[in-house]
């Protein structure tokens, strides 16, 4: 399901786009400026909903916590990464791009298996008593919230890139009828 | 800048007001330190208001996990207070009960 409406999407183009190409030491050297991107995507997007408010907050907590996982889970914080917002009338795609390391694109794919077998509720519960591989690796627990609570369609891709890094791309999809009724 | 939240203690319970993203689940080490201490005491009773959140990134959901996950292993009562007015709250927050019974979630 998820993946013909990517499919349907790629055939399509936005009505905006916005982006924000950023190195991710820049925003842990200020660490406070997530949450003030987060923000002013969200503020930008929600204007055309008839409940502001309720699309603002949902969008700034997901955008946020896919640019902090961006950020954080940067292997090499000196090389490029992306932050991607798509509109396309019906749904919303909110993308990021970044470098990795072998361990924790290990953890994402983990956590792609967990989804497939799993329900989130039962993920989210089992990570947060169990949790595994410290701060450094990707539990999972605010992806899983996105997927729980917020109606988040989730992509996670790792792909070997040239210089021996993993780059991960994550993708977020959101119904602009749910989000306005959550 | 000013600060994006303001927290306020006394002896058994601490309100939160603002945006909480800290970096780090450690980062909420300072924020949560009295509620740590009181609930590390066998059989205490504290409460956390965090209605006045508005937003909580998912470093901070874990550290109130952890919250509730000291005072299962320490048998102490916590009780949170939350409102339904905040999305976070009414859709995560609430979870947080189904970890331990002697949590109390009310979300006005």
């Amino acid at each position: 399901m998820i993946e013909s409406t990517r499919q349907d999407l790629s055939q399509k183009t936005p009505l905006s786009t916005l982006e924000l190409h950023f190195v991710p030491l820049d925003f842990v050297m200020h660490w406070h400026r997530c949450g003030l991107a987060a923000d002013h995507f969200a503020a930008h997007l929600a204007y055309t909903f008839d409940n502001r408010a309720a699309a603002r907050d949902v969008l700034a907590t997901v955008v946020n916590e896919l640019l902090e996982n961006a950020v954080k889970f940067s292997s090499d914080k000196s090389l490029s990464a992306s932050l991607t917002v798509k509109h396309y009338g019906e749904w919303l795609a909110i993308q990021t791009k970044n470098r990795t390391d072998a361990r924790r694109a290990e953890s994402l794919n983990t956590l792609v298996r967990d989804f497939e077998t799993h329900s989130a509720d039962a993920l989210f519960f089992t990570r947060i008593e169990s949790p595994s591989g410290g701060e450094s690796s990707p539990s999972g627990l605010g992806l899983l919230v996105l997927q729980k609570d917020y109606g988040v369609r989730l992509t996670i891709e790792c792909a070997p890139a040239a210089d021996g890094s993993v780059e991960v791309f994550v993708e977020a999809l959101i119904h602009t009828d749910e989000l306005e009724n959550q | 800048m000013s600060p994006s939240h303001v927290v306020e203690h006394d002896r058994e319970s601490t309100m939160i007001r603002g945006v909480l993203r800290l970096e780090s689940v450690d980062s909420y080490d300072v924020v949560f330190a009295p509620a740590r201490a009181h609930l590390a005491l066998a059989g205490g009773n504290y409460t956390l208001d965090v209605s006045g959140v508005s937003l909580m990134n998912s470093s901070g959901i874990r550290a109130l996990a952890n919250l509730v996950l000291l005072a299962k292993q320490h048998g102490a009562t916590l009780v949170v207070l939350g409102s339904e007015a905040v999305a976070w709250q009414r859709k995560t927050l609430a979870s947080l009960s189904a970890l331990y019974e002697r949590v109390e979630v009310r979300l006005a």
